[in-house]
């Protein structure tokens, strides 16, 4: 077991399986003191809390004593899959996969390992944000929007135009440090398992839609309210949401949000490299 | 009638907009924005309150007359009733 320093903190995983992180988590290795426990058990069924039920939506049943909460995911039959075991501070967490009734185990561990770590960023005060993430002239910029819409396309065509790294794939994370906002990897970076241990100052996020044409919109705040509320991590702590909104409004102030409705084509690269050279200049 | 627990107004660049903690957080899935007199009723609302008070609450703070006032705390109650959050 490993420890790995990642937005600033030591945090040690046991995984399991390595197919999504060999080549994608080394860059993080520290032999620093781990602060922060996620340990992954494979098991031959799981072990229900022998407490009383909190709540329960379709998938997922809630527990909790003194010290700790515990979520079961269950199928369609109501059989338990994954038990997630977390301490209260969010220091320790251990993963429970029933490894006889699902697959594949290596996506499911890495996709809880995700899971978990956003947790842990975000009581931290990070926002993470669903986008890729490429560098441009020392700053971070951020393309986001729902799956399938073209994120990735548009990264790869920066860096092969341009010579952009594309420092997280999937979810990067922002951070207001000395009233700047600074963009975190993490070696959770998406399918593309492209991420780079790095910190930038964030250059603008890049709302995208697909269109006939390479047009840059300029959103309302209620526009960018709505795309940032449906590609951030929504906490579900009452003072959580309070570092989250500060971001959010700091984005909005500083003018850190454009809409960007492309074709998918290399020409979509080409004008938001002009885009962004015209933008740096403005600053 | 009373706001469910867990959902609370927060305001984000100047707008109103709910948001949800806690167990709501886990099936809520919407952004609703709020006006300024929408925000008063949601407000209102967390304690308790009835349609008259709500129609009252408005005629008093916004001047105007009880047709319309009504027809907005009518139209306000359907949308929360709607989206389960009342």
């Amino acid at each position: 077991m490993r420890t790995y320093k990642m937005i600033g903190l030591n945090i040690l995983i046991d995984y399991k399986f390595d197919t999504f992180y060999t080549g994608n988590i080394e860059a993080y290795l520290t032999l620093d003191k781990p602060e922060y426990f996620i340990y992954t058990h494979l098991v031959d069924s799981i072990d229900m809390p022998k407490l009383p039920l909190k709540n329960k939506t379709d998938k997922r049943t809630f527990y909790e004593n003194e010290t700790y909460e515990y979520v079961v995911y269950h199928n369609q039959k109501e059989e338990p899959l994954t038990l997630i075991q977390r301490r209260k501070d969010y220091k320790e967490y251990h993963i429970y996969l029933n490894q006889l009734t699902q697959a594949p185990l290596d996506g499911i561990e890495y996709t809880i390992h995700q899971m978990v770590f956003m947790e842990i960023a975000v009581e931290k005060g990070f926002t993470p944000i669903h986008s890729s993430a490429f560098t441009y002239h020392k700053k971070a910029y951020l393309i986001s929007a729902p799956s399938g819409v073209g994120k990735t396309t548009l990264s790869k065509r920066m860096a092969k135009l341009y010579g952009s790294d594309i420092i997280n794939d999937d979810k990067p994370l922002l951070k207001i440090v000395n009233d700047e906002i600074f963009v975190y990897s993490s070696p959770f970076s998406g399918k593309e398992a492209k991420n780079q241990n790095t910190i930038y100052p964030l250059g603008s996020i890049i709302f995208l839609e697909q269109s006939l044409r390479n047009e840059f919109r300029v959103l309302s705040n209620n526009e960018a309210i709505n795309h940032l509320l449906k590609n951030t991590f929504r906490p579900d702590k009452k003072d959580l949401w309070e570092n989250s909104i500060t971001v959010k409004n700091k984005l909005i102030e500083d003018n850190k949000i454009v809409l960007y409705q492309c074709v998918n084509d290399n020409s979509s690269g080409v004008a938001l490299k002009e885009y962004l050279d015209k933008w740096e200049n403005k600053k | 009638m009373k706001i469910k627990e867990g959902f609370i107004v927060k305001e984000i660049a100047g707008k109103n907009v709910v948001v949800t903690t806690g167990d709501e957080a886990l099936n809520f899935n919407m952004i609703m924005h709020l006006n300024s007199s929408a925000k008063l009723l949601f407000e209102t609302l967390k304690d308790g309150s009835t349609e008259e008070q709500l129609i009252q609450l408005l005629m008093d703070t916004y001047d105007v007359d009880l047709e319309v006032a009504t027809r907005d705390v009518r139209g306000f109650i359907q949308v929360l009733t709607d989206k389960n959050i009342l």
